[in-house]
């Protein structure tokens, strides 16, 4: 008796560490890349915005004012804009994974989610 | 026997210790290499060139991915400087000036008989000659400035400066002439052969190099996704930004769409698009997208921009025709319906 419950302590402990390692895995991988979606505004293939926060930002380039980017929840559109055809308004909103594109100004707004299904669109 | 009891006991004792010991090494050893692993890195590049918003996206092992994805991006700006018809200084400007033949380099000499070979296969449905017709719609500014509905009288007059025809290409000179006045835009071709260059680049530079080219839509692959894995292609459903109509899983090849909703404006509740039909002179109708894959950007581009064309005419024939030609249709018409080529249903299903 004695013998079996020494041994069964044993490997309690064994499986212990070996459940802590697999949790201990779990975390450090899945943790990874999560939270919410943020949306980032480049001009002309530089960074000029990068949020998580609602609001409604001004894409100002050299003192002129291009268009207004508006963040709502799980959507963003453009608002604003001083491209002829308007477009990019046009499209209305976009959720994540999302983008909207500006050719006059050179403005691409994009709804990044580290989640995404969809690695690229077709369009 | 109690001697003999402690002895199997400290033995039994012993075994079980260096299992625990050794099983805690090995996992041990197992979560430490678990961490160190460092996944494939991307490198994504945003800019805009060839006139829309291009992404590069891009892992190699071999060069860092931020020279990689600058080196493809130079090379999609060059194609696009030189092919640039709106520049007087471009190559394709100084073809489209001149009245006589013109000596081309191998580049421009093979682009264009593969833009006249897509001409020929589609009967004239993609045709690089619509050069006045582009610009009496004002779709070859960028700026968007002087857009129009021109007047038929203009059209027709226009129509009689286009046809695929009209370029003469002398293989052994290596030379070109255009006749009846005609200017070319390369504008659903040079997208393609861009990504494809990109493509040639990177694979000369790291042959196991992955990722993804994308100019305005067309996506050419250079690898899969972590070397092993298809990429997901979401197809734009024209009618709403955030929702696809499909999916496509590719791992090689390249895929284009053309769209109603790119370039267009409204005149009394008539939307006017960019893709021109080389035969009325106005907006094709009938298709809201037609989406292509095939083995090379060049093939994806081109024939998508035909079967938009075609597509409101004879869908039948653009979806069981176009894939001897190499391209795989997917056509969203105005009414919605989807056609596709059964051979799609290949990139279809993620292996």
């Amino acid at each position: 008796m004695k013998r079996t419950g020494n041994l069964f302590r044993i490997w309690d402990i064994a499986i212990l560490v070996v459940m802590c390692s697999a949790v201990a895995m779990f975390f450090c991988f899945h943790t990874y890349g999560e939270g919410s979606g943020y949306i980032e505004v480049s001009v002309n293939g530089e960074v000029v915005l990068k949020t998580s926060a609602d609001g409604v930002y001004p894409v100002v380039v050299n003192g002129k004012r291009l268009l207004s980017v508006v963040k709502d929840g799980e959507k963003v559109r453009v608002e604003d804009s001083t491209c002829p055809l308007k477009i990019c308004e046009k499209m209305g909103t976009v959720g994540p994974g999302g983008v909207i594109i500006c050719v006059p100004n050179k403005v691409v707004v994009k709804f990044v989610h580290t989640n995404e299904s969809v690695d690229v669109m077709t369009w | 026997m109690r001697a003999r009891d402690r002895e199997i006991l400290l033995r039994l004792n012993k075994e079980v210790v260096w299992l625990f010991v050794t099983g805690s090494v090995v996992v041990a050893t197992l979560v430490v290499l678990f961490l160190l692993r460092t996944p494939p890195s991307y490198y994504e590049y945003n800019g805009f060139t060839l006139g829309t918003y291009c992404r590069i996206y891009v892992s190699s092992e071999k060069i860092n991915p931020k020279s990689l994805a600058e080196m493809l991006f130079t090379e999609l700006d060059r194609i696009y400087k030189k092919y640039n018809a709106n520049d007087p200084e471009s190559v394709l400007s100084k073809i489209n000036v001149s009245q006589d033949w013109v000596d081309l380099d191998e580049e421009t000499f093979v682009l264009l008989d593969a833009a006249l070979k897509f001409s020929n296969i589609t009967e004239g449905a993609f045709d690089p000659t619509l050069g006045n017709l582009i610009h009496l719609w004002g779709f070859d500014q960028l700026d968007e400035q002087d857009v129009r509905v021109p007047d038929s009288s203009e059209i027709e007059v226009a129509l009689l400066h286009t046809g695929y025809k009209n370029i003469l290409l002398d293989r052994q000179k290596r030379r070109a002439k255009l006749l009846n006045g005609i200017h070319i835009d390369l504008g659903g071709i040079a997208k393609g052969y861009a990504l494809d260059r990109a493509y040639q680049i990177a694979k000369e530079v790291d042959p196991d190099c992955t990722g993804f080219v994308e100019a305005g839509g067309d996506i050419r692959i250079i690898g899969p996704k972590f070397g092993s894995r298809p990429w997901v292609i979401g197809i734009r459903d024209p009618d709403d930004t955030n929702e696809c109509v499909g999916y496509l899983y590719l791992d090689s090849g390249a895929v284009a769409t053309s769209g109603d909703y790119e370039r267009y404006f409204i005149v009394n509740g008539v939307r006017y698009h960019h893709i021109l039909d080389p035969q009325t002179g106005y907006p094709a109708r009938g298709i809201k997208s037609a989406t292509v894959v095939a083995s090379t950007a060049v093939t994806a581009d081109a024939l998508s921009t035909a079967a938009f064309v075609l597509g409101g005419k004879n869908w039948e024939y653009v979806v069981l025709d176009f894939p001897k030609s190499g391209g795989h249709v997917l056509l969203v018409d105005k009414d919605r319906n989807i056609r596709k080529s059964p051979s799609l249903s290949v990139y279809e299903a993620d292996r």
